[in-house]
């Protein structure tokens, strides 16, 4: 593990599969090589920790998952976007690209003045 | 390692939820492992380094497990519904485009269900449904017995003595009532005369049966008193057809031969009491007590309801001590006398169930005859969709999913075949009731309540899966690659069980017919028995004439003004040979019998006087029947009872009781002795008839001149021979009638022929329904063999055309495919004659003439059934010969 690895931010993970899913089926392993290429390795995500959050997206019907071959020839299970998840993945990055410019004006703000006492 | 057995059929049904989350987690730790190999690590240190990189493997694992446990629970159900009713629609559509698939394959369903809908709805309404009184349960029919030479006993009405005795001491019924036979009586009413069946009830038959007037009132127990009020309750069916269900009825007078009677109340239509099947137009009180004679006048039916908690055994043995008690109180009458109980419901449904049975039993086989061709169609479409069914397979359609399409397919056919069936049903219980006549109880009908929508759901589930389910089966466990390559073109394990049903619907068709058959001979032994009459040319019908009331006071009134001036006409009719009356015809109407004495003998008890058959006849009767007189003479209108009473006996009485001695001048005693009842006189002897049944022998008989017993005019039937057609000549007949008394109905003509005929109806209901059965079975298997045999020769023509091209010649190949037909024929008789000789043995209690085993109905249904086998192989047989060596070869 590296020492500058961030840890995914509550709730953002789903919107990372949902967005690793968007081109093509995939599975698993799979998704998280992507998403290690896609992040240059820069967030922690615990390989185990994936399929829980596959399995409730599933449930949700985000996404919908079917038995195929690996590259490596072994039994593996694909997911692949739904059209809820398609459309959870618009309305979703909407809202995330909102939220982060909105905390990103917010950072980029000098400072509530007046409030508090200036040093003389 | 190897999956547990059990859990491939789990999967089968459902997806495995945890192992397939192991699947899943186990495919990303490999894939790790092997990253490591290939990095250089040993196999051991691999695993161990990817399942630490993996991390918590276990917690993921179950979190895993249980958001689709979760979701498999919810979905399930939902699903698997969705998926029926996709698969259902899917079915409706395939099956329209298959429009002659379809509509072979409904109608052959129809015509298999059709018959179970019928029988069902007619077992229902006869035997489930409860009969139209309170607590029927509860009623008993009491019937007196007495006893008959050579120590049998008949069974028979009861004295009003004897019945007045019985409900006085009887302490296991809660009351008893009685009721006359119901007799004919002539409606006056403006326009044309009716004849009405009525009959003397006592006033509290109705309140014991729990029967309450729709209108009016019971009778009172004071309309019972002797020369009581003139009273009538009408039935509703009078009352609507006659008075136009007018609310006014109540109160008015109608005039029942010759009598105004005071209208007091209207009885519910499906009340027919004390009858089972005829409807009675009209009850009156019995107002009658007893008198001298009356307790040896046996004439009434007795009906009790038992005490609750009563039973029929305990009834029976009180009753019985109660008829012994009587039978040593009044030893002249009584000896040799008990009872007999039988219940109400056992007296309208008797014999009829086991017959229902059986007829349901045949068409339950008609249904699997049906079902086995509907299986055999579905077997040669899904032999042309097994490239489709590969190809779904092949996209992961599973077993179960591929096996409920087939079915639902199946469900939609048999729901579409009962539709059909449902219609025919519907008519055919129609057409089997009307057919019925008397052999049903009236207001048998086609219920549609839960029990006959139940059964029905049940047929079409039941149908669809026992003809659907081969075909699924065979579907679903195709081999996916060779139907892919279409290569496999044997379809040799298809073709076998095709095969198979064909020899199933033989065996079960030679068990139809060889019923049928055997009703046949037994309808024919019944149609051939010597009546003892000459029935053709002989034209009948029921004369009624009231005695007592205008316009005949007295019976010898009715017999100078009507009577006689009525046979003298008749017989100068043209065409008319012979013309007499009787007052019991036989073979129709039966039920008067008694004890007598031979002159000039001592009699310890009743129990050992001769017993017969009592009947009054007018001159010409015997001729005109063509009953021959044997020895003596005619009855003549001379025998007026003004000089030596006279009586003829039959050969069968002279034969009991004058063996070796000439009957003709001995005298008989009927009753006892006395100036006003002196002994008759035989003065002939004729030829012994069938008078009740024909399978039941002819009894004693003894025949009395009209003239002497002018009283037994109220219901006389008039016999006329002629030398035409005898129905021809009814309106002659009855225009002779009118012109004599133009209110003088007469009821019921027919011919001889057709009285013989009916008496035998209920055998011939039974005979008809198990030939349409048969008939219907033998038709499908026609189509069954003829079906599998055309498909077997097109699915052989390539092997046909190398045969041909090797130089066989095409006589040899035909007689190949009749040989494979007649094989599998031949496999089904054998099959089927041990089923036969056993299931006919249920038809032993209507069988006459013939046995249940009977080898030559057998073997007569056997020969039928190869010939139509060899004909049906044969059609398909002769394509072999258009077939062009050529081209069947090419064909791929």
């Amino acid at each position: 593990m590296k020492v500058d690895e961030m840890d995914v931010l509550h709730g953002t993970l789903e919107l990372l599969v949902l967005k690793a899913l968007s081109w093509n089926a995939m599975h698993g392993y799979n998704i998280l090589a992507w998403l290690r290429q896609a992040t240059d390795a820069e967030l922690r995500i615990e390989d185990a920790a994936l399929y829980p959050a596959l399995h409730r997206m599933e449930a949700r019907g985000l996404i919908a998952s079917e038995w195929g071959v690996s590259d490596n020839n072994r039994r593996a299970k694909f997911y692949e976007l739904t059209a809820a998840g398609r459309r959870a993945l618009r309305s979703q990055s909407a809202s995330w690209e909102r939220y982060v410019s909105i905390v990103a004006r917010v950072l980029a703000n000098p400072g509530p003045l007046g409030r508090r006492a200036q040093p003389a | 390692m190897r999956e547990a057995k059990w859990r491939r059929y789990a999967r089968f049904f459902r997806a495995d939820v945890a192992a397939d989350v192991d699947d899943e987690l186990e495919f990303h730790i490999q894939t790790l492992t092997d990253k490591y190999v290939r990095a250089g690590r040993t196999p051991s240190e691999a695993r161990a380094m990817a399942l630490k990189e993996f991390g918590n493997g276990q917690s993921a694992r179950d979190a895993c497990v249980d958001i689709d446990t979760r979701r498999a629970r919810a979905e399930g159900r939902g699903n698997h519904w969705s998926n029926l009713w996709q698969d259902c629609r899917h079915a409706v559509r395939r099956l329209r485009s298959a429009g002659a698939f379809t509509t072979v394959t409904v109608l052959t369903l129809a015509l298999g269900i059709g018959p179970n809908i019928a029988i069902f709805s007619i077992i229902n309404s006869v035997l489930l449904q409860p009969l139209p009184y309170k607590n029927a349960d509860q009623l008993v029919r009491i019937y007196e017995t007495f006893p008959l030479p050579g120590g049998a006993s008949g069974t028979g009405s009861v004295s009003l003595d004897n019945f007045l005795d019985w409900r006085a001491q009887s302490k296991t019924f809660s009351g008893m009532s009685l009721a006359d036979y119901p007799v004919s009586a002539n409606l006056q009413e403006t326009g044309k005369p009716q004849r009405l069946l009525v009959t003397n009830v006592g006033v509290d038959a109705f309140p014991l049966l729990g029967v309450t007037p729709i209108l009016g009132r019971q009778f009172l127990p004071s309309e019972a008193a002797p020369n009581g009020p003139p009273v009538v309750l009408i039935s509703e069916s009078l009352w609507r057809r006659q008075y136009a269900a007018d609310p006014a009825i109540v109160g008015r007078k109608i005039t029942l031969d010759g009598i105004p009677k005071t209208v007091v109340g209207v009885i519910p239509a499906d009340i027919v009491f004390p009858n089972r099947a005829t409807p009675v137009d009209a009850w009156l009180p019995v107002q009658a007590q007893p008198s001298p004679n009356s307790r040896d006048q046996h004439r009434y039916m007795v009906v009790g309801r038992l005490r609750p908690g009563a039973t029929l055994a305990q009834a029976t043995s009180e009753m019985k001590a109660i008829a012994a008690r009587l039978a040593v109180q009044y030893p002249n009458g009584q000896t040799g006398r008990t009872v007999k109980l039988v219940t109400v419901r056992e007296t309208v449904v008797g014999t009829l169930k086991p017959q229902l049975l059986v007829l349901l039993g045949a068409a339950a086989m008609v249904l699997l005859i049906a079902c086995a061709n509907a299986a055999s169609l579905l077997l040669a479409r899904a032999a042309g969709r097994r490239r489709e069914v590969a190809v779904l397979a092949a996209l992961g359609a599973s077993r179960w999913r591929l096996m409920q399409q087939f079915l639902c397919e199946s469900l939609v056919l048999a729901l579409a075949g009962t539709v059909l069936a449902f219609g025919l049903a519907v008519f055919a219980v129609r057409g089997i009731v009307a057919a019925a006549g008397t052999t049903l109880p009236y207001g048998t009908r086609t219920h549609f309540d839960a029990r006959v929508v139940a059964f029905i759901a049940g047929t079409v589930l039941l149908t669809a899966l026992v003809f659907g389910m081969l075909p699924a089966l065979n579907a679903a466990r195709s081999k996916l690659q060779n139907d892919l390559r279409d290569g496999d073109r044997s379809g040799t394990s298809r073709g076998g069980l095709r095969h198979a049903l064909v020899i199933a619907q033989f065996a079960l068709s030679l068990v139809l017919l060889a019923g049928a058959g055997l009703m046949l001979r037994t309808f024919e032994s019944l149609v051939d028995t010597q009546t003892g009459m000459r029935v053709d040319h002989v034209l009948t019908m029921h004369v009624p004439v009231p005695i007592g009331a205008p316009p005949y006071a007295t019976g010898q009134e009715a017999l100078d003004r009507f009577a006689r001036p009525m046979l003298t006409q008749v017989r100068a009719l043209p065409g008319v040979q012979a013309a007499g009356m009787i007052n019991l015809l036989p073979l129709q109407d039966y039920g008067n019998n008694g004890n007598f004495g031979i002159a000039g003998q001592a009699y310890a008890s009743d129990a050992e006087r001769p017993f017969a058959e009592f009947r009054v006849v007018s001159p010409g009767y015997f001729t005109t029947l063509g009953i021959p007189i044997e020895r003596g003479r005619d009855v003549a209108e001379s025998d007026d009872g003004k000089t030596q009473p006279v009586v003829l006996i039959n050969d069968v009485l002279a034969t009991r009781y004058f063996k070796g001695q000439d009957p003709v001048g001995k005298a008989l005693q009927f009753g006892p002795p006395s100036a006003t009842n002196p002994p008759a006189m035989i003065v002939g002897v004729v030829g012994s008839v069938h008078q009740t049944t024909l399978d039941a022998q002819p009894e004693a008989e003894l025949y009395f001149a009209l003239a002497e017993a002018q009283g037994r005019l109220a219901d006389m039937s008039l016999v006329v021979r002629t030398s035409n057609d005898p129905v021809a000549a009814t309106h002659d007949v009855t225009g002779v009638i009118q012109r004599i008394d133009p209110n003088q109905p007469v009821y019921r003509a027919e011919s001889m022929r057709s009285v013989v005929t009916d008496s035998v109806s209920d055998r011939k209901l039974y005979l008809d329904l198990l030939a349409g059965f048969a008939g219907l079975a033998l038709a499908l298997a026609i189509a069954g063999i003829y079906g599998v045999m055309s498909y077997s020769v097109t699915q052989r023509t390539r092997e046909f055309g190398i045969r041909l091209a090797l130089g066989a010649d095409s006589g040899r190949v035909q007689r190949l495919v009749v040989k494979q037909g007649a094989l599998l024929a031949g496999a089904g008789l054998a099959l089927g004659v041990p089923i036969g000789l056993v299931l006919t043995r249920s038809l032993a209690a209507v069988l006459y003439g013939v046995q249940p085993g009977d080898p030559l109905t057998f073997a007569a249904v056997a020969c039928l059934l190869s010939l139509v086998a060899v004909v049906a192989s044969y059609l398909p047989a002769r394509r072999v010969l258009r077939v062009d060596p050529s081209i069947a070869m090419r064909v791929d």
